[in-house]
């Protein structure tokens, strides 16, 4: 991995047009200003890491049936409480 | 398939990037729908609106994505949450953290993120419908109360 050394204020490029900012810097917490274009998605990695888990699981590995689906909900009872 | 429905996904769905077109298919009398990748018949997710969960459901969009999804008016826009089906049906739950908007009237959509942690990827869809149905009777309670006080 390269590791570059900022100050506040200074920036670094990735390519042509995506541009990092050291926004501030407090104790162990870095504030970082991002300019990308609106095409490359910008997260932070455990949200990013998260949302596609969740749409691993999701993606459908047998055949559904959306008629099953639906009278799960209407045959559901809600719980107490 | 209908080339007039595709939806098109500049940035795709997390984790499945390389696929950009996508139909959604409904079913009659049923609040799921599919959202199925055009190019790979083998990929495709169940989805619901979440306004049928969440009564105050609703998605912020910033600049980016509204240029991304080219939308002009809020009612351009319909969302979608992404359903993860386990074994048990019942226990399915809903992706509400990271739904799927899309302009249907410019056919472009998106999978995007919303910020702060009031929504997760894992909402339980029958608890959370019993919970909107409870909130809606408890509202139309209160409304029927009002007329009952005007009408006296």
């Amino acid at each position: 991995m390269l590791v570059l050394t900022r100050k506040v204020d200074q920036s670094i490029m990735i390519g042509d047009n995506i541009r990092i900012v050291v926004v501030d810097v407090r104790g162990d917490q870095v504030k970082i200003g991002i300019d990308a274009p609106r095409d490359v998605l910008v997260h932070r990695h455990e949200i990013y890491e998260d949302i596609q888990a969740e749409n691993q699981r999701a993606a459908l590995t047998r055949q559904i049936d959306l008629g099953v689906l639906e009278r799960t909900v209407r045959e559901s009872k809600p719980h107490k409480g | 398939m209908d080339e007039e429905k595709i939806i098109h996904f500049p940035v795709g769905i997390l984790g499945f990037s390389e696929y950009h077109r996508y139909v959604i298919v409904e079913q009659e009398g049923s609040v799921f729908s599919f959202l199925q990748s055009v190019d790979e018949p083998d990929l495709s997710f169940v989805v619901i609106m979440p306004e049928l969960l969440c009564c105050d459901y609703s998605v912020q969009l910033n600049d980016e994505d509204i240029d991304l999804l080219k939308v002009e008016s809020p009612e351009d826009g319909k969302l979608y949450g992404i359903v993860t089906i386990p074994e048990n049906v019942a226990e399915m739950t809903v992706n509400l953290q990271a739904p799927v908007v899309i302009n249907t009237k410019e056919l472009v959509g998106a999978q995007l993120i919303i910020q702060g942690d009031t929504y997760h990827t894992k909402h339980n869809v029958l608890a959370e419908m019993h919970k909107n149905a409870y909130l809606l009777q408890k509202q139309r309670e209160m409304q029927e109360g009002e007329k009952i006080r005007e009408s006296v």
